[in-house]
């Protein structure tokens, strides 16, 4: 528990202030277009913040000049989205902290450990596609959690408003099928 | 990957590093819908991104590697949706919708890789689809 206590505190304090969000209520639903409504509105908020990266990511030797100029320059921009999150209007800050499950310099990192060919390089245009997918795909297990979880206090069981790793085992096999 | 252990050490750095901001973005989703999650539950959707993601970079780099590409781009990412048509217009969506950013926006980026291109002394390709058929020296 420990590490998603200490980063509760902090995003408490924000969504707290904020009117709920219209497009909170599609989420209870397990359809993929409730998710993708949201993920989509997000897409247009979410664009310009790491537009300027450079087109090609990549870990070969090719790298190393682009380093240089672009690690600080995406270093900064995350930093960038962090002051944005905590400091700038409420409605943004709604909106900018829930659009990213995961980074993109992770996914760009995780991508590249799974290759099995070192030299394989990913567009930008395809990075931001898979860090969508990604999205997807993260938002479609929490909804099917929070569907599984609704199932079982239906049916009789401790409904304390956990989610446990039961609804994700009942959930996964029909989510790894369908991406 | 030289030897199992700073092999071993980095992905579970990365794990961790995953585990930190799924975690993250749990606790953010259940502030929404009212729910709490167990940490057994993050712990297990880390579990389970990073095995997907993993699975996902294997599928990208084939798909490429049969187009005769070493380059991935986002034809290979929508043959991941092949099998889900809901997701499957969801990301043709966020494509078209990135697309149309690139095009408005994106004319002073363009001109600038061109200019990156040039100066590694590599041909500039076909035009369409930047670093398409583009190889490794």
């Amino acid at each position: 528990m420990a590490a998603p206590k200490t980063s509760n505190p902090v995003r408490r304090n924000g969504p707290m202030f904020k009117p709920p969000r219209s497009v909170k209520p599609t989420t209870q639903s397990n359809k993929l277009t409730g998710t993708a409504k949201r993920i989509l509105k997000k897409a247009t908020a979410s664009r310009p913040s790491f537009e300027p990266a450079t087109t090609l990511i990549s870990t070969s030797s090719e790298q190393e000049d682009e380093d240089a100029a672009s690690d600080s320059d995406r270093d900064e921009e995350m930093d960038d989205n962090s002051d944005n999150e905590r400091r700038s209007a409420p409605t943004q800050t709604a909106q900018e902290i829930v659009r990213d499950p995961i980074p993109p310099q992770l996914l760009a990192r995780l991508l590249y450990e799974g290759f099995e060919d070192k030299d394989m390089k990913i567009q930008k245009g395809a990075m931001d596609l898979v860090g969508k997918y990604m999205e997807i795909f993260v938002r479609e297990a929490m909804a099917r959690a929070q569907f599984e979880r609704d199932d079982a206090n239906k049916g009789g069981g401790i409904s304390d408003g956990f989610l446990q790793v039961e609804d994700l085992e009942k959930l996964t096999p029909q989510l790894v099928l369908d991406f | 990957m030289a030897s199992t252990d700073p092999a071993l050490e980095r992905e579970e750095r990365l794990k961790s590093s995953l585990w930190y901001t799924i975690g993250q973005f749990v606790d953010e989703e259940c502030l929404q819908q009212n729910l709490n999650a167990t940490p057994q539950f993050i712990g297990a959707l880390t579990e389970l991104v990073y095995t997907q993601i993993t699975n996902t970079s294997r599928d990208l780099e084939t798909f490429a590697k049969h187009a005769g590409r070493r380059v991935i781009n986002t034809d290979d990412v929508m043959l991941l949706s092949r099998r889900n048509e809901g997701l499957e217009t969801v990301l043709k969506q966020a494509l078209d919708e990135m697309k149309t950013k690139e095009g408005r926006s994106g004319a002073g980026a363009e001109a600038e890789e061109k200019k990156k291109k040039k100066k590694r002394g590599r041909p500039s390709g076909m035009g369409v689809g930047k670093g398409k058929g583009k190889t490794k020296t």
